[in-house]
């Protein structure tokens, strides 16, 4: 369904880019073995698919998509490793391939945000946690019993006083 | 002319709301009661007001009358009934307007209940919902006008975006926006506490029941769009981490926080400022997600409408942050803890801070997941996409976190280190989950994965089955501890149907997490085999449905030589538009669903592909929202029958 708003890119997409001939679709996932099977669906999971929004190769049948998982589905039957085949996209494409992040450069951030977060908001969750023990006299909460109390000793000194 | 008297009533309502925003800040000011009656009125009027702008829409869309430009672009004369019901809100100025409408609606509400309790602030709640109002207003009357008029008036609309075209898209917009709208009534109290200085009884109350039924609102309003992206887009997910739905989710996030926050506020009078924040968020995130659906800075499969409201929207929100900090940072100090005697500890409050942490954590998550393509575009130049897999790293930790901090939290009481059951029940529960644990995953089939992700489904199952237990433990002492009536217990057994929501969805979200497909071509007549069930190709047939011609492919199924009915996989064509839709073929059992999706056909009708999903424990997912919303409900309706009571006001010795 996604793929129908992509039909104009689909020409443009499927021509041969940046000087490299375009990868042909002549492999099916069929024949590969279960153990394969996972292996080429752990990939193409990772990529996105360059024509669509939000999708990764797998989940998408557009020519440009089964052009990549194609070539996957190649490069595993040659016995490839998984990091093998991530750089080999990645080497072809850019990062722009990918569907998170790599741990590198600037993208630390994407993983060092939350797990800073985590980290740190342990910590303090733990440190307030143990101190929790609110030290004010109850200002801005109405009619407490301190606040009579106290209201009360301050009225008594005043007759006193009087 | 008729479309004139459309804009002229959004025009006098605009106006109202300024005059609401007017009285009741001088009412504030002037502490005087009656000018803050008039500020009532504004609410009331303005809300008939676009009442009747509303109806002036229905009724060009209903009378077919194309001389209404939004009316042009988004109907046509096939158009069935329901859709041209739901056309209203089928791009951005109609969902835009509809947005106003409810939030009129809910603001007229909040202007005329629980005013007697909340008297003193209530002039600060009303300002601040008649200056969002007014906002809205002016929008509808510059950016997103929808009684614009063109000349001379065509015969045929160009007709429904035929996406939208589903019963799920005629209830998931209002549902949604209803909970939008609603959780600007929290952040209005919240303004309003921050005005006045001080937070009462009443005041955690009222906030309470409208989050309740902003987070119950919501709840619905994310299912059925899951269900919708499920049963209309075709990839047999319902979630994909897109930032139209991200942007869904965090309000729901927040508000759900909000809600826990509250109950730390109601038994001990603390973490009141976190309420607050929190109620801000929720709000700010609502908005937050339309400027990103209407602007297109994001691309997202759900941006039905993009127009150039961009930047003013930038702008409106940047001037909520400015303001909610300024408001916050200058009147906050004045917001004092309730005194408590003892330091937290590991206590039930302990594990409800830890909750926020946990939701809010994953809030922050999301919130940069979505915003990362802008910022990565700051730093680097490229602009890089974060897609589902990244959000899918973090959400396994999330979730077991607080599938732990549930269980733990609602086995401790408050002040107390003391858990409900002890050892023993650790022990059996941990036993009986083990146990179901084995049994879930045989029928589940959750053995197809292998490695780390098998690793983390059988944790994550196990912990489902051990916060079920613990809680259903709870659940049983509670019931024989019914003393007087068990109306009085109502808000917990909502908790507990929401909690166990919590768990049957996140049981599901395992399940599925790893479905198996294949992509078959069949000529007619002939038949594959794939995971133990059979499917039998006939051929396709044509047919007319509405205002779409279907090209049926039926499969029909059986599994150990029993037939066991037909899916129909077909592509709908729309006459008003030149592509053809998937209409995905459904057979939903408790344990797997058969999602069939037809991928292409021959044009003589004898041969056809097909991609055949088998997504197990899809169900559960759709029980749990069911559970999470009954609780939520039942909640509300524990604490509007029973609601004076708030613990911390009994032990003040304040009447309730």
């Amino acid at each position: 369904m996604r793929r129908f708003f992509l039909v104009p890119f689909l020409v443009v997409s499927s021509l041969p880019s940046r000087g490299q001939s375009p990868l042909e679709i002549s492999h099916s996932v069929e024949t590969l073995t279960q153990e394969e099977k996972t292996l080429f669906k752990d990939l193409t999971n990772e990529l996105r698919c360059p024509t669509c929004t939000g999708l990764s190769v797998l989940q998408s049948e557009t020519p440009f998509s089964q052009q990549i998982k194609s070539a996957v589905i190649e490069q595993i039957r040659e016995g490839k490793s998984q990091d093998e085949i991530m750089t080999f996209f990645k080497d072809r494409y850019g990062l722009w391939i990918l569907r998170t992040p790599p741990v590198e450069g600037f993208h630390w951030i994407a993983w060092l945000f939350p797990l800073g977060i985590a980290v740190l908001g342990l910590f303090l969750l733990g440190r307030g946690a143990l101190r929790r023990q609110s030290t004010n006299l109850g200002q801005g909460v109405r009619l407490t019993d301190d606040i009579r109390k106290e209201w009360e000793a301050e009225l008594n000194s005043l007759r006193k006083a009087r | 002319m008729l479309a004139d008297y459309g804009y002229y009533l959004l025009l006098l309502a605009f106006l109202c709301s300024l005059y609401g925003v007017v009285t009741s800040l001088l009412a504030a000011s002037l502490r005087h009661r009656r000018l803050f009656r008039a500020s009532v009125v504004a609410a009331v009027s303005g809300f008939f007001l676009t009442l009747g702008a509303a109806l002036l829409l229905w009724a060009f869309f209903f009378n077919r009358d194309y001389s209404l430009a939004y009316v042009f672009r988004n109907s046509s004369n096939d158009l069935p009934l329901r859709y041209t019901l739901s056309a209203f809100w089928s791009a951005l100025e109609g969902s835009h307007f509809l947005w106003t409408l409810l939030l009129t609606l809910f603001s007229l509400i909040a202007h005329l209940s629980f005013i007697r309790d909340n008297e003193h602030f209530m002039p600060y709640v009303s300002a601040t919902l008649h200056s969002v109002l007014a906002w809205m207003y002016y929008l509808a009357l510059t950016y997103c006008d929808p009684f614009l008029v063109q000349f001379p008036a065509p015969q045929d609309g160009l007709g429904m975006n035929a996406l939208l075209q589903n019963p799920y898209m005629v209830f998931h917009p209002p549902s949604l926006f209803c909970g939008y709208t609603l959780s600007a009534i929290p952040f209005a109290y919240s303004v309003a506490a921050l005005a006045y200085g001080d937070i009462t009884g009443a005041w955690l109350r009222t906030v309470r029941n409208w989050a309740l039924l902003a987070w119950s609102f919501l709840t619905v309003g994310v299912f059925l769009g899951g269900r919708w992206a499920y049963v209309e887009l075709g990839w047999a997910g319902y979630w994909a981490w897109d930032p139209v739905e991200n942007s869904s989710f965090m309000p729901w996030i927040f508000l759900t926080a909000l809600l826990h926050s509250l109950l730390v506020q109601d038994k001990l009078g603390q973490l009141k400022r976190l309420s607050l924040v929190l109620s801000f968020l929720a709000f700010f995130f609502g908005f937050f997600g339309t400027f990103i659906t209407r602007s297109g800075i994001i691309s997202s499969v759900h941006s039905f409408a993009q127009s150039p409201i961009g930047p003013a929207y930038l702008g409106f929100l940047g001037a909520m942050v400015l303001f909610a900090i300024f408001l916050y940072g200058f009147r906050a100090p004045l917001i004092l803890p309730h005194r408590v005697k003892k330091a937290w500890g590991i206590s039930r409050e302990s594990a409800l801070l830890l909750t926020q942490f946990i939701l809010g954590t994953f809030g922050v998550i999301i919130v940069v997941g979505t915003l990362y393509p802008i910022l990565s575009e700051l730093v680097t130049g490229q602009r890089f996409n974060v897609q589902a897999p990244y959000f899918n790293t973090f959400a396994p930790y999330i979730g077991f976190s607080s599938i732990a901090a549930i269980t733990v939290g609602n086995l401790l009481r408050y002040q107390s280190d003391k858990m409900l059951g002890g050892k023993k029940l650790q022990f059996i529960a941990s036993l009986g989950a083990l146990l179901l644990t084995f049994v879930f995953s045989f029928l589940a089939d959750v053995f197809r994965s292998s490695g780390y992700a098998f690793a983390l489904q059988l944790v994550g199952i196990f912990l489902c089955f051990w916060g079920g237990l613990c809680l259903a433990y709870q659940a049983w002492v509670k019931a024989r501890a019914v003393r007087t009536s068990v109306l009085k217990q109502l808000p917990y057994w909502g908790s507990f149907f929401a909690h166990m929501g919590v768990f049957v969805a996140i049981l599901g979200f395992l399940g599925n997490y790893r479905g198996v497909d294949t992509l078959v071509t069949l000529k007619s007549g002939e038949q594959t085999q794939f995971q133990g069930w059979v499917f039998t190709f006939p051929g396709i047939a044509i047919e007319q449905q509405e205002n779409a011609e279907l090209y049926n492919a039926p499969l029909h199924l059986a599994k150990n030589g029993v037939p066991m009915g037909v899916i129909s996989p077909a592509r709908a064509k729309y006459p008003t538009k030149p592509e053809m839709l998937h209409e995905v073929g459904l057979r939903d059992g408790f344990w797997e669903d058969i999602y069939i999706v037809l991928s292409d056909f021959a044009q003589t009708g004898d041969e056809a592909t097909f991609q055949i999903h088998i997504n197990p424990t899809v169900k559960f997912v759709w029980i749990s929202v069911f559970l999470m919303v009954f609780g939520g409900i039942l909640s509300l309706l524990g604490h509007v029958i029973y609601g004076g009571r708030t613990s911390w006001k009994r032990e003040e010795g304040i009447p309730a």
